[in-house]
């Protein structure tokens, strides 16, 4: 079983290396780098806390669309061409296909987020800002974790939906985990109970500020190890659950 | 010698009451794919598959390769359920190309070998050996490291047999293989299933081309609206209709020869000067025809199955006829 998600993540990790979007991003990650070191430039203060606001608010921004169109066109694209015919008359089961699908769009995501990470570092060497510290490299890396939680998310709507329908659902996650907490906080009094405890539950089950830590960059308090694993771990049930859910929506219907 | 192979190598395909009903078109409402379909695909046998358009063959195909679940019934391969374990045994040729086109062609065959074949995993150079071969027997040796969608569609055909074959499966399911090949690139696809028949694999022959049919099959089932209508041998059988063509006429025409007795019943279908053509029904009566054409003086230039009486029968079966 394991060979078998092994040689659908290579195959998945192999398509997407080839896909023209890869350069896009690297193109965006670039422009990024020399927006937040212009940015920071042109300060008056805060140079640092303006370069990690900028830089980070655009890799967040590249990274997330990136997750949510690889994680729908993945499957889309199969089964658009029928390429998951020919995938799935192999002697794969639907559960171990899929987190073959998931391991190569990780792998694939991760290693976006590792080039843009030599790109961003290269921007600081240039720009005087030294090496990155063990706090910064944390942010960012949580904020990789977010990119992973929305890949699960496009996964599980493009396995029930075609490929726009998906694209647009996970737009709408996205763009609901973003803002889930800040509209429990807004919450007045005036707002009817139900509606205060509907927001509240989403806002806690469904909040990707949570991996968006770059306003501790450089203030105090700090990311405490507790705190950080606290995030991971709350990133990594929100994966299980969205591949599990995925996983039970692949059982259930027919292939194309 | 054959048979002693294809005992070795065969795996039978069985459908036993099947049912699909599509529920996914909420206008329309549920559609009946098979009704209680049961046919069997016998090992080490080309069976065809025929029906009209819409009938339920690419259905029953994707039944038995498990990318549909049935909603009744049972499909086995070798008598077993359809595993993991089983799907191992199959190559698959669909109709149109459903390979990644961001792949290369030696990527598409590497997968195949490794997902269908792990013998092959911990041997790095006899895998490459493997599909280098495949490669070469599709003459795809030099565009190996094309990506899948700039190759020509015969190429793409070509790549396609080599990745349901490569693995040597013993059940091949073709659908349409020679669907849009050039006349030349059709012969060669037909040499490789009649090669792979020879090596006594299961092939179950989707196909619209009757002329295939005849000269690969050993039998076929007939789908109409998702039933099966009827089935038949290809081999010699007594309902089958046989042609003779007979040169050496002489200026009493055939009339001598309809005064044989002990010969079945005889058409004439064609004369042109001391040529003709005449046609009976059933292979067992063919040693007693031929020797008496012989001890007549006539010469026999041809004998064998009336393909035209054959695809006239199978188009009443695809119409609704009896």
């Amino acid at each position: 079983m394991l060979r078998a998600i092994g040689l659908v993540a290579w195959q998945t990790f192999t398509l997407l290396r080839r896909d023209k979007m890869v350069r896009a991003a690297v193109i965006a990650g670039f422009l990024t780098t020399v927006l937040a070191l212009l940015a920071s430039t042109w300060s008056i203060e805060d140079r640092v806390k303006i370069l990690f606001d900028v830089g980070f608010f655009c890799f967040q921004l590249v990274g997330s669309i990136m997750a949510i169109f690889w994680g729908s066109k993945s499957v889309g694209d199969s089964r658009q061409d029928g390429a998951i015919e020919w995938q799935l008359a192999a002697p794969i089961s639907r559960t171990s296909w899929l987190l073959g699908k998931y391991l190569g769009l990780a792998v694939s995501m991760l290693l976006l987020g590792a080039l843009l990470l030599i790109i961003w570092q290269l921007g600081m060497i240039l720009g005087d800002y030294g090496i990155l510290s063990m706090r910064q490299l944390a942010v960012y890396l949580l904020m990789l974790l977010g990119w992973l939680v929305l890949l699960a998310l496009s996964l599980l709507f493009s396995v029930s939906m075609r490929f726009s329908l998906a694209l647009f659902a996970g737009v709408g996650g996205w763009l609901v985990g973003l803002t889930s907490a800040a509209v429990a906080a807004a919450l007045t009094p005036e707002t009817p109970p139900e509606a205060q405890a509907i927001v509240r539950v989403l806002a806690r089950a469904w909040d990707l500020q949570a991996f968006n830590l770059v306003d501790r960059v450089l203030e105090a308090p700090g990311i405490s190890p507790a705190s950080l694993l606290n995030h991971v771990g709350y990133g990594i049930v929100l994966i299980a659950i969205f591949l599990t859910v995925a996983a039970l929506a692949s059982q259930r219907g027919d292939i194309a | 010698m054959q048979t002693e192979a294809t005992n070795k190598i065969a795996e039978d395909v069985a459908l036993v009451d099947v049912r699909k009903v599509f529920r996914s078109d909420l206008l329309r409402g549920p559609q009946v794919a098979l009704e209680k379909l049961t046919c069997r695909f016998p090992a080490g046998r080309c069976t065809g598959l025929l029906g009209h358009n819409g009938a339920g063959k690419t259905t029953t195909i994707k039944l038995i390769l498990g990318l549909l679940k049935p909603d009744a019934g049972n499909i086995t391969i070798g008598g077993s359920q359809i595993s993991l374990e089983q799907k191992r045994l199959i190559g698959y040729m669909p109709e149109v190309n459903k390979l990644p086109a961001a792949l290369t062609a030696r990527e598409v065959l590497l997968f195949q070998l490794r997902m269908f074949a792990p013998e092959f995993a911990a041997k790095a150079a006899a895998k490459r050996d493997a599909v280098e071969a495949a490669l070469a027997a599709v003459e795809l040796g030099e565009h190996a490291d094309k990506l899948v969608g700039n190759l020509s569609k015969g190429m793409a055909r070509r790549l396609a047999w080599a990745q349901a074959t490569i693995h040597q499966p013993r059940v091949l399911i073709l659908d349409e293989p020679a669907s849009g090949l050039d006349p030349l690139a059709c012969r060669q696809m037909l040499d490789w299933i009649r090669a792979e028949k020879l090596r006594g694999t299961t092939i179950i022959l989707c196909t619209h081309e009757l002329a295939q049919l005849v000269t690969l099959c050993h039998q076929y089932h007939i789908l109409r609206r998702g039933k099966l209508v009827v089935s038949g041998s290809l081999g010699p059988n007594s309902a089958q209709q046989y042609i003779v063509h007979v040169s050496g006429l002489r200026a009493d025409g055939l009339e001598r020869l309809a005064e044989c007795e002990g010969l079945p019943p005889w058409r004439q279908l064609r004369q042109e000067g001391v040529l003709a053509e005449l046609s009976f029904v059933g292979y067992e009566h063919s040693a007693h025809w031929l020797q008496t054409l012989l001890a007549h003086g006539y010469v026999v230039t041809h004998f064998g199955v009336d393909a035209l009486a054959f695809e006239e029968n199978l188009l009443q079966h695809f119409a609704g006829g009896t």
